[in-house]
């Protein structure tokens, strides 16, 4: 039997033993999009940190590629699974280009061997690579995080409200980034967003 | 690339007048005749090479020592206003050489003092960055955090107070004093302590700058970009405090330095990455610390005293230009 990217079993998450969702099971294979939804405050962060290996799960298992999370250290998990959370980060000053550069370099092994010039390129951003992260607005900086995700080079990329700040071009773009980039089977997506325009994509976890 | 070469400029001019200028005037031929061993008087050999060579290489390590400390404090808390002063380590550092100087400056067989001041110094800062770290860790603002980092910086002022109110007029004397902050009383010993540490924690600065570099992105991308975060927190605080603490112990508790010397430094070379900012960071800290060293004796005032003078205007300035403060 084929295992699968992800496999979640009876996850609860929540801090300091308190979970505030039920248990949440599904699995993902490359190509697969699945959507968290939910109300404010129903625990799509949470979940999203724990299915990174970030927290520790309340119940249930996370397996990636088989392999239980729990297990594993930051880096074998970094060379499976990329986040992008929702609060803002400036990297006292870092520039675009810099982020790119510690993100690529070094740390992980990198399963699909694009260059910061390609990644750069692919996603748009030659204007803004020399600006600090903390001049970018928050949908400039919403694409950057996006792509820096793509950019670390792991098959699972998991997003946290991916386009709450993004104009309806940007909004376009995005989706057209995903279907490119599940099209080419190289990459699987999680996604805890209540943004309606990118309903239609995949799977969906309603968080209760 | 030029920056650089202005900076080891800058250095070199600023070290010929520390050796040229005080109470008994060189030329700089008379300096270099006694560097390079051909000088006749032993008057001007022993200013050289007794006092002013010594203070020189205090003044660099310790100014460096402090940027790089500065630079991991700030790392660490990812806040451009950070610093070993403001944090409260070098009051913490402060408490420990006191707590030995007073307490047990009579227990300690005098050839071991330094060791001992710099052993409490380095506690003490530890401790106090710990406190600050544990506090920052259950959540809050960097500016809550910086507040809280100043009320433990008072409160080791306060316990410092109690403790030299106990203390006999010449222990006070020379607490005081050391309280004013100066680079000429640490002697060869001290030196080689300091360049020593300075030297170990740059290697591990450089060793471990990329997991630093990703830990300035936060500790929840950091670990998700494959950084082991515990253990380079760990480096980063234990480099960090010994630093601020060590230069604490042999020259006092010298403001500023930390604080400012890694901001400008990220302007100046436009760059975040450890690889890029160290080496001018400490660089800048060292020509500062010899800056503040020749105005203070050329004006006959504290060194903590010109510190703050010059590093005031600076973190203003700092605040005018928040954009470039942290989110």
């Amino acid at each position: 039997m084929k295992t699968a990217l992800l496999n979640v079993r009876d996850v609860i998450s929540g801090y300091s033993g308190n979970s505030v969702h039920a248990p949440v099971s599904f699995s993902l294979e490359k190509g697969d999009v699945h959507l968290l939804s939910g109300l404010n405050g129903s625990g799509k962060t949470t979940l999203l940190k724990t299915l990174a290996g970030l927290m520790p799960a309340l119940g249930g298992l996370v397996l990636l590629n088989g392999k239980d999370i729990a297990g594993m250290s930051s880096t074998a998990r970094a060379g499976h699974l990329s986040v992008m959370f929702t609060s803002r980060i400036g990297g006292l000053g870092m520039t675009v280009e810099e982020l790119f550069e510690v993100t690529m370099h070094g740390l992980v092994n990198r399963v699909s061997g694009e260059s910061m010039e390609e990644c750069i390129r692919e996603f748009d951003l030659q204007r803004l690579r020399h600006k600090s992260l903390l001049r970018l607005s928050d949908g400039e900086y919403q694409r950057v995080m996006f792509a820096r995700a793509i950019a670390q080079g792991s098959p699972l990329i998991l997003l946290d409200e991916p386009t709450a700040h993004l104009d309806y071009k940007a909004r376009e773009e995005f989706c057209s980034h995903i279907q490119r980039l599940t099209a080419a089977r190289r990459h699987a997506f999680v996604i805890a967003t209540h943004d309606r325009t990118i309903d239609l994509m995949g799977e969906r976890t309603e968080l209760l | 690339m030029h920056i650089r070469l202005i900076l080891w400029i800058l250095l070199l001019i600023l070290v010929l007048l520390e050796l040229a200028l005080g109470s008994v005037h060189l030329t700089v031929s008379e300096v270099l005749d006694v560097l390079l061993g051909k000088s006749d008087s032993a008057v001007n050999c022993d200013i050289v090479l007794q006092s002013r060579l010594p203070r020189i290489l205090t003044a660099i390590a310790s100014g460096a020592a402090l940027s790089l400390s500065g630079l991991l404090i700030q790392t660490l808390f990812r806040n451009p206003l950070a610093g070993p002063s403001i944090l409260g380590v070098t009051s913490g550092a402060a408490l420990g050489t006191a707590l030995v100087i007073m307490a047990g400056g009579t227990l300690i067989p005098h050839s071991l003092f330094l060791l001992g001041t710099s052993a409490g110094a380095i506690l003490g800062g530890l401790m106090i960055l710990a406190i600050v770290m544990w506090f920052s860790s259950r959540g809050g603002s960097d500016a809550v955090v910086l507040i809280f980092g100043m009320m433990t910086s008072l409160i080791c002022g306060a316990l410092v107070d109690i403790i030299i109110q106990q203390a006999h007029n010449q222990d006070l004397r020379s607490y005081v004093q050391w309280g004013f902050g100066s680079f000429g009383q640490t002697g060869y010993a001290g030196n080689v302590m300091l360049w020593i540490t300075l030297v170990i924690s740059l290697y591990v600065v450089i060793s471990k700058a990329r997991s630093m570099d990703a830990l300035l992105t936060g500790e929840m991308y950091a670990a998700s970009m494959g950084v082991n975060v515990k253990s380079t927190r760990m480096w980063v605080v234990c480099a960090g405090g010994i630093l601020a603490a060590l230069v604490t112990a042999c020259c006092g508790p010298v403001a500023f330095i930390g604080l400012v010397t890694p901001y400008l430094t990220r302007a100046l070379m436009k760059s975040s990455l450890h690889r890029k900012i160290t080496f001018p960071a400490m660089l800048i800290g060292a020509n500062s610390a010899l800056l503040c060293d020749l105005l203070s004796r050329m004006f006959a005032v504290p060194l903590n005293t010109v510190a703050s003078l010059l590093g005031v205007p600076v973190v203003i300035g700092i605040l005018f230009n928040q954009k470039n403060l942290n989110h």
